[in-house]
């Protein structure tokens, strides 16, 4: 008995080192990776792909005959819009492009991402908007939007 | 003469007070702060119209417009707390109260209350604030700040989390308007 528990202790004692380190490790990696997905900011559409892409005509119009159904196509998408640019604002730094529809009182408005460049475009031009459809309120509001070239 | 000049009072003062004043963007931004979580987010693009003769009020915005920092946060917000794809609208329908004590014919920072209808999460309260309607060289800029009771609009906070998630927010409405076009 003694001679097993002095052949089995240094052996013992080195294994629960080492899964005490192996454990303490675990929970690192655990709570910098809890810590970085709840600090993780909203990611760029940049790099995203388009899950349905329309003009601003269609996308006003199905808006407008029914805003439920429209919303179960859009709603929460990332959406590639093709239209023509009516006008540009830019108040305290929130840039929005604004697309021409066949209604004259509604538009597709896109909220542009933030340190994105808008300088290049010019009313008429004729873009491609990928954004977050957020919705209708009598215009069609995309967030997050990027420019594709 | 005299007549004249009392048709074209009548018909300035009509110009000036019978009209409706709108913009597409509003802004709206809310705050939450308890111990352990900071919760703030922003929208730029909400829609109001406001009727200075009437002091009819009107507003609505898009859930998934508000931003967040946090994409997490912003998940959380808009999947388990305002269900924002079966609610994707906040409104508010409502009156200035006391819209005759704002001369919207002199500059000035006149203080106003509002009372209406919050719709949010699929639910509608009956809120009231007061806010300062501002007159500057013919135009017309109103802001608000009042707080709403998550509970009120059906919006639970999960038991684990409770103590981290304060139970009311603080909601912030800033505006600059703009002359609607008549038909």
């Amino acid at each position: 008995m003694l001679i097993i528990s002095q052949v089995f202790r240094p052996i013992n004692a080195k294994a629960m080192k080492k899964i005490l380190i192996t454990l303490i490790v675990l929970a690192v990696i655990a709570a910098s990776y809890g810590y970085y997905m709840y600090n993780k900011p909203v990611e760029s559409l940049e790099n995203k792909e388009a899950e349905v892409t329309i003009s601003a005509d269609q996308l006003i119009a199905d808006y407008e005959s029914d805003e439920k159904a429209a919303n179960e196509k859009y709603l929460g998408k990332v959406v590639m819009v093709n239209g023509k640019i009516t006008d540009i604002t830019n108040e305290e730094g929130k840039k929005k492009v604004n697309l021409e529809t066949s209604n004259p009182i509604s538009a597709i408005i896109c909220e542009m991402e933030e340190n994105k460049k808008t300088e290049h475009l010019k009313a008429g031009d004729m873009i491609k908007v990928k954004g977050m459809c957020s919705g209708y309120l009598s215009d069609v509001i995309l967030v997050q939007s990027v420019v594709v070239n | 003469m005299k007549n004249i000049f009392f048709i074209v009072m009548l018909l300035s003062t009509q110009l000036a007070f019978g009209q409706k004043y709108f913009s597409k963007t509003g802004k709206i931004s809310f705050k939450s702060e308890a111990s352990m979580e900071k919760i703030e987010a922003q929208n730029a693009s909400a829609s109001t119209a406001l009727d200075i003769n009437s002091g009819n009020l009107e507003w609505a915005v898009l859930i998934q417009g508000f931003k967040f920092d946090k994409a997490l946060m912003q998940e959380h917000f808009n999947e388990n707390y305002m269900e924002s794809s079966t609610y994707p609208k906040a409104k508010f329908k409502g009156k200035i109260d006391n819209i005759s004590a704002v001369n919207f014919l002199k500059d000035g920072v006149y203080n106003v209350t509002a009372t209406g209808q919050l719709e949010m999460h699929g639910i509608t309260k009956p809120v009231a604030t007061s806010g300062v309607i501002t007159v500057k060289g013919g135009a017309i800029s109103a802001k608000s700040n009042f707080s709403v009771l998550l509970a009120d609009y059906g919006i639970t906070i999960p038991k684990l989390v409770a103590d981290n998630i304060s139970k009311t927010v603080d909601i912030t409405v800033d505006v600059s308007y703009q002359l609607m076009p008549t038909e």
